[in-house]
């Protein structure tokens, strides 16, 4: 029986490793042939929680992206570290207070009713919406 | 958490609810009144992405998209969404946008070798016409090809069967989710007669166990996967079992996370039902009233030559025949075969057969993408007919789609080479003859020979058979396996390739023509998603450019080959209602064109299993899952009460297999190894996917910065103990190359996803890592679908 590693899991290559001299290049778009493969490192903060500043969400009621490390951090049956700090937005440092998961976060999607304690089993899995940011940009992408 | 606060969230909360209230419950339908908050008007659509169907609302302002939200009104989704959903708003607006048809020129004329250039859509269409009566009048029709996709809407799958079919009278009409979805057709229709799940997402609700076949559901369909975990979290005995040939983020919510050799999904499904039988497990009413027993053709190839062929040579069999057959499935002999333990197989087998215990078995891509794909689909729907755990709520096989329209478009309306609307085939005379009837079409217009599905398509543009190659809402020349062959194929003299498409994409690099395409909510739109559910959105916004529909392109094509006549309805009968936003094909029809071609459409279906509303009701709700009798959707098929096609007093009745007396087959399918298996100098399996944040071949979602950021790079990912022996770690680099290609890319051991040890993981998402020209391009020999899954490769450090 192979139960979860949580570890393993969410080991998600938090290893910093900085390819500094990758870099992206979409090549010819009107030539006719294959342009040149650039590929890359996914390279994420290495800082923990409560060491990073908030990003900015994209559109006013976005998820908020996750601005640090989530190394040795993992969701379960019988667990969510992410909840621990966030359900309450308690304050990590001093300063950085972790953001506070809101009341839509709470509220049964069938009766409409609020829930007591607990987010609700379809919030539960935080990063199928919140997910964390590597350094590269994608302005290196456009073409042309 | 402490009182005040928790009061304070209360009060937030009730406030918030009002808000809501306000907001959806008391409008009975959208159009929303603007926001005024926040000055947008929302109007509902579904999601642009995978095969869920969540409905979201978009907020626009000033013709642009702003924001989206979950739709709370939606039974799909209930107000939440992924991240690939909360991106929406962006996929538009990338800045390389095409915005003008392109042709290959040069000194001012089309040559294949020249530059592309920017063009009046004139001159591209009067190109595009040209090449094709040439091809034509060289070749015959059938050497003019269509591929689209999953991702069209339901009236541009439409149109392309109706032109392609009724019109050019060619079948090479076929589309990505060949890729995709070939194998659960053809599972559904070899097992039941009919396409599509028997269920809805409805049915997770009173499910005690959930088994994942090769499926990464949390990443895949996070919204589906967000169900599943309400379910586990809000009963402690229900539970959840991972089988997969790699980790990965969905065995978070699993009670086993159970790894079995890739191709081996094969002996396991059978070494549950062996132990069924061994076990007294089986549900023998269920299996004498519903159901009879078969077996097929064995030792069936994988399509790795060209022009290859099969025919299906079935018999019945009796009850004790199958049983002998399956017997040879002992758990030692499968744990010799899958590395499962005997204590796993047996739990398995206990939990399918407990008849307290609801199970509900999903697979998408693991079991579809699989040269013995059709085999695996008839295995899982086996061993929910054994137990009789099928077509109630809590007890279905759930087979998982890809892409938003798979169903809605590819599969029922029917746009691949062999297909008609509603489940018929060109092959047989009373399916044609409806069709033509229905497209007003003299008796023997429609051919009757199936040409190429996708694979074998790229195979004949390769060699010649076909000169005129059209992609649409697909991206070709990076999903194809084995792509190095076919991509010099393209590139050959006297090819002459046409890309729809938004983007600049790998594809577009060996078009000749590159017609700009309006996408989403630029158009007016239906797509289906994988509980049958139909839904429409309407036009929100003017695609930028001269950028056109694929409908527009479509009906544009036919009348530039004296074929408009298809699409000419009259006037009257479809009028533009007042203020609404044409779309592009509909203004320069001057008629309601969707409508006309739904209302059409909807007559294959009409008596016949496959019912659809009419035209303007699906825009009052939020979609309707058929078949839909007398206004009512349909939950659950071939059962009484919930199915109206089910006869009063059958209680359950598979009425797909009428010639079959109304039973399920179910079909002895032995293991077979794959087409390419690791050898001393190719050592491991590559197995090739997604990610959550990515979509398909990534020309979306990865021209949105939250998602491009999220996962930037395709990695190969490895065990950490190949990484070892290859002397590999985290950020190196390394080649990976098979018989047919290779790429350079960089390493992550044991990330996100860890495959089993023998084996690399690279997702497909990223064009600066062209994965498949690496894979192999063997098929199921039933459904065609190609196996993405296995190949073998060797790893080096570079």
């Amino acid at each position: 029986m192979t139960f979860l590693k949580q570890s393993k899991l969410f080991s998600l290559s938090f290893l910093s490793i900085l390819v500094a001299s990758t870099f992206l290049s979409y090549g010819i778009l009107f030539g006719n042939g294959e342009a040149i493969s650039q590929p890359g490192m996914n390279t994420y903060p290495t800082s923990p929680p409560g060491q990073t500043k908030k990003l900015e969400r994209p559109y006013q009621g976005a998820p908020p992206l996750i601005p640090h490390s989530l190394e040795g951090l993992g969701i379960t049956r019988s667990g969510n570290d992410c909840l621990a700090c966030h359900s309450e937005g308690i304050e990590i440092e001093k300063g950085h207070i972790a953001t506070k998961v809101p009341p839509s976060h709470y509220v049964n999607e069938y009766t409409g009713e609020q829930t007591k304690d607990q987010v609700i089993g379809v919030r539960y899995n935080c990063l199928q919406c919140h997910v964390p940011q590597s350094e590269k940009d994608p302005s290196d992408l456009v073409k042309k | 958490m402490n009182n005040l606060t928790r009061r304070k969230f209360i009060r937030k909360s009730s406030l918030a609810l009002c808000t809501l209230g306000a907001g959806f419950y008391l409008n009975p339908y959208e159009v929303f009144a603007g926001d005024p908050e926040k000055d947008l008007l929302w109007d509902k659509a579904p999601c642009r992405f995978c095969g869920t169907g969540c409905s979201v609302l978009v907020g626009v302002k000033e013709g642009k998209i702003m924001a989206v939200k979950g739709d709370p009104r939606s039974s799909v989704n209930r107000g939440t969404l992924c991240i690939k959903g909360y991106s929406l708003p962006f996929i538009q607006y990338g800045k390389d946008r095409l915005t003008r048809p392109l042709v290959r020129k040069r000194n001012g004329h089309y040559d294949k070798r020249g530059e592309l250039t920017e063009t009046s859509w004139d001159e591209a269409m009067a190109l595009v016409a040209t090449k094709a009566q040439e091809a034509i009048k060289e070749k015959g029709p059938t050497s003019v090809a269509m591929f689209g996709s999953g991702q069209w809407t339901i009236w541009e799958g439409y149109a392309a069967a109706k032109l392609w079919k009724g019109g050019l009278r060619s079948n090479s009409l076929e589309v990505n989710a060949r890729h995709c979805m070939a194998s659960a057709v053809a599972g559904f229709m070899t097992s039941f007669g009919m396409d599509e799940p028997m269920g809805t997402y409805e049915d997770f609700l009173e499910a005690d166990a959930f088994v994942l076949w090769g499926a990464n559901m949390a990443e895949m369909h996070p919204i589906l996967f967000s169900k599943v975990t309400d379910r586990l979290l809000s009963n402690k005995n229900a539970l959840l079992i991972n089988l997969t040939t790699l980790s990965n983020r969905s065995s978070q919510m699993a009670a086993k996370e159970i790894l079995f050799k890739p191709q081996s999904d094969l002996a396991i499904a059978n070494g549950i039902a062996n132990l069924l039988i061994k076990k007294g497990l089986i549900n023998e009413p269920f299996v004498n009233k519903h159901t009879l027993f078969k077996r097929g053709k064995e030792n069936i190839g994988y399509g790795l030559e060209d022009k290859f062929t099969f025919e299906e040579d079935a018999k019945t069999i009796d009850f004790e025949t199958y049983k002998k057959h399956v017997s040879r499935y002992t758990p030692e002999y499968v744990e010799r075969i899958s590395g499962v333990s005997i204590s796993d197989l047996n739990d398995l087998s206990q939990l399918y057969g407990d008849p307290k215990l609801k199970v509900i078995s999903f697979w998408t891509m693991g079991v579809n993408q699989h040269t013995r794909g059709t085999w695996m689909n008839n295995l899982i729907n086996n061993l929910h007919l054994l137990t009789g755990k099928i077509s109630e709520p809590g007890n279905q096989p759930y087979s998982l789609t890809g892409q938003p329209s798979a169903c809605g478009t590819c599969r029922e309306v029917g746009t691949f080479t062999h297909r008609l609307p509603a489940d018929r085939v060109v092959t047989n005379p009373e399916h044609r003859a409806v069709s033509e009837k229905i497209w007003k079409l003299p008796p023997g217009t429609i051919p009757t020979k199936p040409t190429y599905h996708a694979v074998e398509m790229v195979r004949a543009l390769d060699r010649g058979e076909i000169r005129v190659f059209w992609s649409m809402t697909a991206n070709p020349f990076q999903d194809y396996p084995n792509l190095n062959r076919y991509k010099e194929g393209a590139l050959k003299e006297g090819r002459f390739i046409i890309v729809s498409d938004v983007y600049p994409t790998r594809s577009t690099e060996v078009a000749d023509v590159v017609l700009p395409s309006a996408m989403w909510v630029e158009k007016e739109g239906a797509f289906g998603n994988a509980e049958r559910r139909t839904h429409f959105w309407k036009k929100m916004v003017d695609a930028p450019g001269e950028s056109k529909s694929d409908l527009w392109q479509i009906v544009e094509f036919a009348r530039r080959m004296g074929l408009g006549k298809l699409f000419e309805y009259p006037k009257s009968d479809y009028p533009l209602p007042p203020g609404h936003k044409a779309s592009d094909a509909s203004e320069s029809a001057g008629l309601y064109i969707e409508k006309a071609l739904w209302e059409e459409y909807r007559q294959f279906g009409m008596h016949h299993g496959h019912d659809l509303a009419p035209f303007d009701l699906y825009h009052q709700t939020r979609g309707l899952r058929w078949p839909v009798v007398n206004g009512k959707e349909t939950l659950i098929r071939y059962r009484e009460g919930s199915d109206p096609y089910v006869e009063k007093g059958k209680g359950l009745q598979f009425y797909g297999n009428k010639k079959e007396k109304d039973r399920a087959i179910i079909w002895f399918r032995p293991y077979e190894a794959a087409a390419e298996q690791p050898d001393a100098e190719y050592p491991f399996w590559l197995c090739t996917g997604r990610v959550l944040e990515h979509w398909h071949s990534g020309t979306m979602s990865r021209r949105v910065k939250a998602l491009y950021k999220a996962y930037p790079h395709a990695t190969a990912n490895l065990h950490p103990k190949d990484g070892q022996k290859l002397g590999l770690k985290s950020g190196d680099k390394a080649r990976i190359s098979s018989r047919r290609g290779e790429v350079v890319l960089y390493v992550e051991v044991g990330g996100r996803v860890t495959p089993q040890e023998g084996m690399v993981y690279v997702p497909w998402f990223d064009e600066e890592v062209m994965i498949n020209k690496v894979t192999l391009d063997a098929f199921c020999p039933i459904s065609k679908q190609a196996d993405f899954k296995k190949c073998a490769v060797k790893i080096e450090k570079v």
